[in-house]
């Protein structure tokens, strides 16, 4: 007993010990509550106990030999029990550790898959799973729907409890046939594939991307590409017209590749405006067509290089065959599918050109022709003048002289008589001929004046005929010689026309200026005429009204048969007095 | 025996000229002026004329209209053309119309009274360059010389061969005023104004080498 009690008071510390430890062990690591009461640590604790038990049973003879041997299992013990708790301790931390990171990637996990439930529901795009399914052959027959998003019946019109666990055949008849072969590949190569497809059913176009889901399993994503498809469509409309304004627009076009000069396309016209088939045109270089302008010789290359746009630029192009055509160019660069390229429009203006020009041309025959009829006219009326005036009055003096030869030894006193007759007349036909030179010299006008001139003319007449001219003349008036020119022929034109058919035996002639205005009165007392009537034939008349119509001026003409004739031209001196340049 | 003329001119001067030149020949007598062509008609009808000295580019009525009218209506007034160079044309006009002559003012006067006096004795005269203008400008269809008297006939070859009505006369011993009515019934029967273009076809018939 005093053995017991002598291991009793060893083995109770022991005892406490290792009941403190494993105390300790639980208090310190919180294992109640946890369900993870240490085993281990019982056990540890238990095979302690009963090791300490087994040593008090067995012997008290032992038990003085073992106490030394006691005392020191029990150090080595309380070593191995420190040793074992450290370990212990960190396998705990790391179990811990480890079921924490579990934890963790549970809920990430289940986070996660919210995620991608809720992507599946909401996508746009239909989303289906479908297995394949097989005859006892081995060959693909048709499918069955395991799954579908919500999206789903948009794009099929079915709603998912229609559909799910159905088989394609059941609810897509008619594109079983069409279906079938591209999931059967997609199955068997394990490679996705996306077809282009209308589906009736929803009336959109569809692309429909099938990826394997392993083994027979495989879905399919439905993509809306009804917009894409009615764009695509729409910009085919829309290169299909332009095509088609292209060929067959009026004006030449065609595109040329910027860098090289190539010609990529060109249409009718432009084969039409410079004489080639198109074909010979598209392919070839340009500057191999042999167009090109007239006068500098690369004005047109020049165009082609410009990097900015060239609107309507007329110029003369010729081709190789010669034709020349007038052209407005425009050169207008632009971008296709990130290629430079130059769009040449030529709009053919030649016979536009050819019709100005020949209006022109007209315009200027015709200036030319109304200076040749002016000439003419005026050689014409001196002619007339010549004839009535100068020729006359010499034929007279040849006559007189004839006279006064044959009557020279018969008769001296008639002889006398003629060759005062023949110095008289040749004193008027002098006169005559002054007036008539001055008429041929224009510049007499200016130098001698308008008044003179009147005064010349009518000195020139009285030599001839038998009418008494009275003249109301002024000083000379300042006003262009224009003026003065245009109011001496028409002095001039009416005195003619007097002399000639009026019968008048007096003639009063009256120039007025006030400064704003210069008039010319012609009156004879003469034979008249209708005032009224047509005179076609009399361009007397005509030619006096448009010389004073064309200083702004005005002619009136007041006659009747029997009551002679009165001429009056007014013509405004616009710029008030000028002095004769 | 005078020569009775009519001096028709617009231009006073040319009349006064003429008058005292034509004045100055004893045979020829002036018995009026006229200053354009209706005067010279009226003078001639009043006055009948043996000569008209025809100015022809005139107011009112020019020397040719005058021509035919007093050639149509007078037969016996011959009618001489007088103009300037300027009215060329004109005086083959003239002498369509049937004047017997023609001067122009540039000739040498004393050319005029002969061409007055030939004109008053009927003589054509077939050598002038105006003739062969004339020529070239007869009308067809011809006129038919078969409708002729063989007296008529003679009558016109003499008149082709450039003889006065008094050559005629003396070589067919027939009176002068004889002659004067052939020729006036040669020139009704052809249709012609002139006994110039009478001559022209005569010679034209070969009438006046038949002789």
């Amino acid at each position: 007993m005093r053995d017991l009690l002598l291991h009793a008071t060893y083995l109770l510390p022991v005892l406490l010990t290792v009941l403190y430890v494993v105390v300790d062990l639980i208090i310190d690591h919180e294992l109640y509550g946890r369900g993870f009461f240490s085993w281990s640590h019982a056990i540890v604790a238990g095979a302690v106990l009963l090791a300490t038990a087994a040593v008090v049973a067995h012997g008290a003879q032992a038990r003085r030999r073992s106490e030394m041997q006691a005392l020191a299992t029990q150090e080595e013990l309380v070593a191995r029990i420190r040793e074992r708790t450290a370990e212990l301790e960190l396998a705990n931390a790391h179990l811990q550790a480890e079921i924490r990171e579990r934890e963790r990637t549970e809920d990430a996990l289940r986070t996660s898959e919210t995620k991608y439930r809720m992507l599946f529901q909401n996508m746009a795009e239909g989303f289906a799973l479908y297995e394949l399914l097989y005859d006892g052959e081995g060959r693909a027959v048709d499918w069955k729907v395991v799954e579908v998003n919500a999206s789903y019946a948009q794009h099929t019109g079915l709603r998912p409890e229609e559909v799910l666990g159905r088989r394609g055949s059941e609810k897509f008849p008619h594109a079983v046939s069409s279906y079938l072969p591209h999931f059967e590949r997609v199955v068997s190569t394990q490679a996705a594939h996306s077809i282009e497809t209308y589906a009736e059913a929803v009336g959109r176009f569809q692309r429909v991307s099938t990826f394997p889901a392993g083994g027979p399993f495989f879905a399919n994503i439905i993509e809306d590409i009804s917009q894409r498809k009615q764009e695509e469509d729409d910009l085919c409309a829309s290169e299909e017209k332009f095509a088609k304004v292209f060929h067959f627009a009026p004006d030449a076009i065609c595109l040329i590749e910027r860098e090289t000069l190539v010609v990529l396309d060109a249409n009718e016209a432009f084969g039409r405006l410079f004489g080639y088939k198109s074909s010979d045109v598209i392919g070839a270089e340009w500057r191999k067509l042999g167009i090109t302008s007239l006068g500098e010789a690369d004005r047109l290359g020049a165009l082609l290089d410009r990097e900015d746009e060239v609107l309507d630029h007329e110029m003369e192009l010729t081709s190789p065959s010669g034709s020349v055509a007038f052209v407005l160019v425009s050169v207008i660069p632009v971008t296709v599918r990130n290629e430079l390229r130059t769009l040449l429009i030529a709009h053919d203006i030649t016979a536009r050109k050819r019709s100005q020009e020949a209006l022109r041309k007209a315009e200027a025959e015709l200036a030319l022709g109304l200076q040749a009829r002016a000439a003419l006219e005026e050689r014409q009326h001196l002619a007339r003048e010549l004839h009535d005036s100068v020729s006359q009055a010499l034929y007279g003096v040849s006559l007189a002289v004839n006279t006064a030869l044959a009557l020279y030894d018969d008769d001296r006193a008639k002889s006398l008589e003629a060759l005062h007759y023949a110095l008289e007349q040749s004193r008027a036909a002098l006169t005559e001929m002054r007036a008539l030179i001055f008429e041929l010299r224009p510049e007499s006008l200016e130098s001698e004046g308008l008044v003179a001139a009147i005064s010349k003319q009518a000195d020139a007449l009285r030599a001839r005929s038998e009418v008494e001219i009275r003249l109301a003349l002024p000083e000379e008036p300042e006003i262009p010689l224009r003026m003065k020119e245009a109011l001496y022929r028409i002095v001039q034109e009416a005195l003619n026309n007097v002399i000639k058919h009026a019968h008048a035996t007096k003639v009063d002639i009256q120039l007025q200026c006030d400064g704003l205005r210069i008039v010319v009165d012609v009156r004879d007392d003469g034979v008249g005429f209708d005032a009224r009537a047509e005179h076609p034939g009399h361009l007397g008349l005509k030619s006096m009204r448009e010389r004073a119509q064309a200083l702004d001026g005005t002619l009136e003409i007041a006659s009747a048969p029997g009551q002679g004739a009165s001429i009056r031209a007014s013509i405004p001196i616009t710029q008030g007095p000028v002095k004769p340049d | 025996m005078t020569i009775r003329i009519i001096i028709v001119d617009d231009h006073g001067v040319v009349r006064q000229g003429l008058r005292m030149y034509l004045s100055s020949d004893r045979e020829i007598e002036i018995v009026g002026e006229a200053r354009n062509g209706a005067e010279a008609v009226q003078l001639a009808r009043q006055l009948q004329p043996d000569v008209v000295l025809m100015d022809l580019l005139m107011p009112v009525m020019d020397g040719i209209t005058a021509t035919r009218i007093i050639r149509q209506d007078m037969s016996d007034t011959e009618v001489v053309a007088l103009t300037s160079v300027l009215e060329d044309a004109a005086v083959v006009d003239a002498m369509r119309a049937g004047a017997i002559g023609y001067l122009l003012k540039d000739t040498e006067a004393r050319e005029l009274i002969r061409a007055i006096k030939a004109a008053a004795l009927g003589q054509v005269e077939l050598s002038s360059p105006i003739a062969a203008r004339l020529m070239k400008g007869l009308r067809s269809p011809e006129p038919d010389l078969r409708a002729l008297t063989d007296r008529e006939a003679q009558v016109l070859g003499w008149l082709a061969r450039g003889k006065s009505n008094k050559d005629i006369s003396q070589a067919l011993g027939l009176s002068e005023q004889t002659v004067k009515t052939h020729v006036s019934h040669i020139l009704k029967k052809l249709g012609l104004p002139s006994r110039t273009q009478a001559a022209l076809y005569a010679l034209q018939a070969g009438l006046a080498s038949d002789l």
